[in-house]
């Protein structure tokens, strides 16, 4: 009788923050910046322009098998930094179920990067906010509209030179000032008993 | 709002009942935050409302904008409708909203020529 022998091998350790930072400082030396750790998280702070190369092949090497994007976002450094914004991906890979953190240096005049959607699939409305809050243009992204303000509103909340109150009232959203105004002619009819 | 409407409260014993539509409906509660970007559709709800109608602000955020003084909030309902209680509180209790209603039931019974002609 043939015993077919079945080995199923679950790998529950993953490798160290550190080493994953090593190993993409061996693969990419030109696009690794700096290394930066806080609380044992580790962060890896890479060029823009090989972004998605960095970032494919963390998905695809087998030993690293970064198959989740936790999150996608920005960071505006403004004052703070000479390179204005940050985009920032957390990894994670359910196999090996080790973390890392990616953040790409995006510089203000020329607010652009690769899209990473053809390596996750579920980048695409992380990228559409990450747009419609910081303004950052993700290139090759399937369809990059804004994703929570309205689509003609102008200007990106979440950066730090946007104002915290709010654009003033006559320079505001139109489909809200003209309810405003629209409202104000209609009050002549309200019931006044 | 879900708990004043449940047995333990109860507005149906005051003669409030929830309604499917705005078509049918004497007042409309707004309860939360509204948004800019919501102010165009909670007006077209309300306009939707044949008269005589009445709107209820129900929560700080309704009322007043609440702690969100940002760039997508609106400032309290009262901008774009004509509010005629204000239920206060983060979130109001249900004693609170029941109160509201009566009180607007209350605005209600002593309007006069508003129902019909001779009311």
């Amino acid at each position: 009788m043939a015993v077919t022998e079945v080995r199923i091998s679950i790998h529950t350790t993953g490798l160290n923050p550190k080493d994953i930072a090593e190993k993409i400082k061996g693969q990419f030396p030109d696009q690794v910046i700096d290394v930066a750790e806080f609380r044992d998280q580790v962060s890896v702070i890479i060029k823009r322009d090989q972004a998605v190369a960095v970032l494919k092949y963390l998905h695809d090497d087998p030993v690293l098998s970064f198959d989740h994007l936790q999150d996608l976002t920005a960071v505006d450094y403004k004052g703070k930094k000479d390179i204005r914004f940050e985009v920032v991906y957390n990894l994670y890979s359910t196999r090996y179920r080790h973390h890392i953190r990616i953040r790409a240096q995006v510089p203000e005049n020329d607010t652009k990067i690769n899209s990473a959607v053809p390596v996750w699939s579920g980048a695409d409305w992380h990228e559409r906010e990450c747009f419609d809050m910081f303004g950052i243009e993700f290139t090759g992204h399937p369809d990059l509209r804004r994703i929570l303000m309205p689509e003609d509103w102008e200007g990106y909340p979440l950066r730090k030179d946007y104002p915290l109150k709010g654009p003033e009232l006559d320079k505001d959203w139109p489909g809200f000032t003209d309810v405003l105004k629209r409202s104000k002619e209609l009050r002549e009819f309200d019931w006044e008993g | 709002m879900m708990a004043v409407g449940a047995s333990h409260y109860d507005f149906d014993r005051f003669g409030i009942i929830f309604r499917g539509s705005p078509r049918q409906a004497d007042c409309v509660i707004v309860a939360g935050t509204v948004t800019k970007k919501m102010v165009p559709v909670v007006r077209r709800v309300f306009d939707q409302i044949p008269e005589p109608r009445y709107v209820v602000a129900m929560g700080s955020c309704a009322c007043t904008g609440g702690v969100f003084r940002t760039y997508s909030t609106v400032q309290g309902c009262d901008t774009f409708l004509p509010v005629d209680v204000y239920v206060p509180g983060c979130p109001p209790r249900p004693e609170t909203l029941l109160e509201g209603m009566m009180m607007l039931q209350e605005k209600i019974r002593n309007e006069q020529a508003r129902w019909s002609p001779w009311r």
